[in-house]
């Protein structure tokens, strides 16, 4: 879309400034506004076409990617009648359409309701699962921590952190335990423990679920939420860490 | 069913078409893109109220008639060509000037140059897309103007061979010729041609205008300029010619003028042909050829812009 000033982009061994190069790629831009008096269907068939499919491939794809987003019911209806999380998802399956290689999806979750995000999220997740290779651009912070094997971090238009996300935010001289059902004896036995021995004990707090998942329970937006409040809770005692040691 | 369950039912990742080779030039994406452009068209309330409107003000011209019925056909003819004219050239500029602005606004145009998409295919799917429109709006129009004067034709008929019920046979075969001949002149058919081509040209120079405007409303503006030059510069080009000689200076800067401004007077042959005088086949080609020339120029100068355009 933009010429470069200097130097060259590939995608899979093409110069990215050719068209061919597309074929090989899935974009959800930012608030992605599509043709409003186009059905859902008819905006898959659409870009299905741009990419040369026709027929029964088309018809089967563009059925497969409607149940995938969940958007099956509201496959007749304008776009100009969806909600944000829904055009989000109407997106994803767009890009998906020609069976890409790389997805790059900006901020793909920016003002969608936390049920919505989520589906979002699993999808993305789905992806990744499939050995799709996913460019993920956001600044909610916590939802990349979820999705992403390898973070880069952008500031000011320069790179300044770039890795596998395991490693850099690892914090090398503390480990965590979660124990459930642990009675007041145990604990103080473990403290004792490490007070006797040359580590220190930083905190000890109760663990507590997350906002999101919270939210979620409430309003039984999420089928997975119990199994998500049992990840979340280890995440939130690693984020408090992270916070104190800074 | 949940979103994993779907999705696992969904074929891991093959590639199969990315090694499909591709084609620089694909009819069935620029056909995908005309077919949209003809869908948002149709869409759009705007397009109905012009339609209407084009129709009223031929239906209008039945009631214009009391006068003789060569006048009557007369008045029928030019209201009805002219209103054609007007409209399929507002149609042209209105439907145009909004396409490309809108979709980099919407930012629709990012997902579709994401897809293996050339640029000059997405422009060249546009304009199909209004002349698609155009040629159907001209078809409709044309199809009532002929049914509203041949049932004219038809009423004057019977009108006349009512009157001259004892007349001798041979007066009333010439009186009945006489309606005829006033009625439908073959001629007219390379007059609506012409009318067409006219819109086509002005789709294409409002496509070029709207590469490079800031607005919608600018690029109507333009055109709206365009349109009453391109109509009184024939004039004004006689006139210039006629103080100032034909030197090669002038004949230049009248050659960029008539570029930037098309003499679109040149294409109201209908003026002449409703008024009798037939038309040479000859300045019929030259007149259609000189339509799809610039159609073409402006066409592909759009397609210029637009490709060193930063979206």
């Amino acid at each position: 879309m933009v010429s470069p000033t200097r130097g060259r982009t590939e995608i899979f061994g093409r110069d990215s400034r050719l068209v061919e190069s597309r074929e090989a790629v899935g974009f959800l831009p930012e608030n992605p506004y599509f043709y409003k008096y186009l059905t859902g269907e008819e905006t898959l068939r659409f870009f299905g076409r741009l990419c040369g499919m026709k027929g029964t491939t088309l018809t089967n794809r563009v059925n497969e990617l409607l149940d995938l987003v969940r958007l099956n019911k509201a496959r007749d209806r304008r776009l100009g009648t969806y909600s944000k999380g829904m055009l989000q998802r109407i997106g994803l399956a767009q890009a998906l359409i020609h069976d890409p290689r790389l997805m790059v999806l900006d901020e793909p979750t920016a003002g969608v309701d936390p049920a919505g995000s989520r589906e979002i999220r699993d999808l993305i997740i789905d992806l990744k699962r499939r050995g799709i290779t996913v460019l993920f651009s956001s600044h909610l912070l916590a939802q990349a921590q979820e999705i992403c094997d390898r973070i880069g971090i952008l500031a000011d238009g320069v790179l300044v952190r770039e890795g596998h996300l395991q490693e850099l935010i690892a914090i090398e001289n503390q480990t965590e335990l979660v124990i459930a059902d642990a009675s007041d004896e145990l604990v103080r036995e473990i403290e004792s423990l490490v007070t006797r021995s040359k580590a220190k004990l930083l905190e000890r707090r109760r663990s507590t679920t997350t906002l999101e998942t919270l939210f979620l329970e409430s309003t039984g937006g999420s089928h997975k939420a119990s199994a998500a409040a049992k990840a979340a809770a280890g995440r939130q005692t690693a984020d408090e860490q992270v916070r104190k040691q800074k | 069913m949940t979103n994993r369950e779907t999705a696992s039912a969904l074929q891991p990742f093959n590639g199969a078409t990315v090694v499909k080779r591709h084609r620089v030039f694909s009819f069935s994406r620029v056909l995908a893109i005309t077919s949209n452009t003809l869908t948002e068209l149709t869409r759009l309330k705007v397009f109905y109220v012009l339609l209407v409107f084009g129709l009223l003000l031929i239906g209008s011209s039945i009631f214009m008639a009391q006068f003789s019925f060569q006048q009557e056909f007369q008045i029928l003819k030019d209201v009805s060509l002219g209103s054609i004219s007007i409209f399929t050239s507002l149609l042209a500029i209105v439907a145009t000037a909004r396409m490309l602005p809108q979709d980099i606004e919407d930012r629709t145009v990012y997902t579709i140059l994401a897809k293996p998409v050339p640029r000059f295919e997405y422009v060249v799917g546009k304009i199909a897309g209004v002349l698609v429109l155009l040629a159907i709006s001209t078809l409709v129009m044309v199809a009532a103007f002929l049914t509203v004067l041949y049932m004219r034709e038809e009423a004057v008929l019977h009108a006349t061979a009512r009157q001259m019920a004892g007349a001798p046979p041979d007066q009333l075969a010439d009186a009945l010729r006489a309606v005829r001949a006033s009625a439908f002149n073959v001629d007219l058919v390379p007059g609506i041609i012409i009318i067409f081509l006219k819109a086509c040209l002005l789709t294409a120079l409002t496509l070029f205008v709207s590469t490079f405007a800031t607005s919608t409303i600018f690029t109507i503006v333009v055109m709206v300029f365009v349109y009453f030059i391109g109509h009184l510069e024939a004039t004004a080009r006689e006139y210039w010619l006629h103080e100032h000689g034909s030197g090669l200076i002038t004949r230049v800067f009248l050659a960029i003028v008539a570029l930037l401004f098309p003499d679109l007077q040149a294409f109201n042959l209908v003026d002449d042909i409703v008024a009798g005088t037939a038309i040479s086949t000859a300045v019929f080609i030259k007149t259609a050829l000189l339509g799809i020339f610039y159609t073409v120029i402006y066409t592909l100068l759009a397609v210029f812009v637009f490709y060193g355009k930063e979206l």
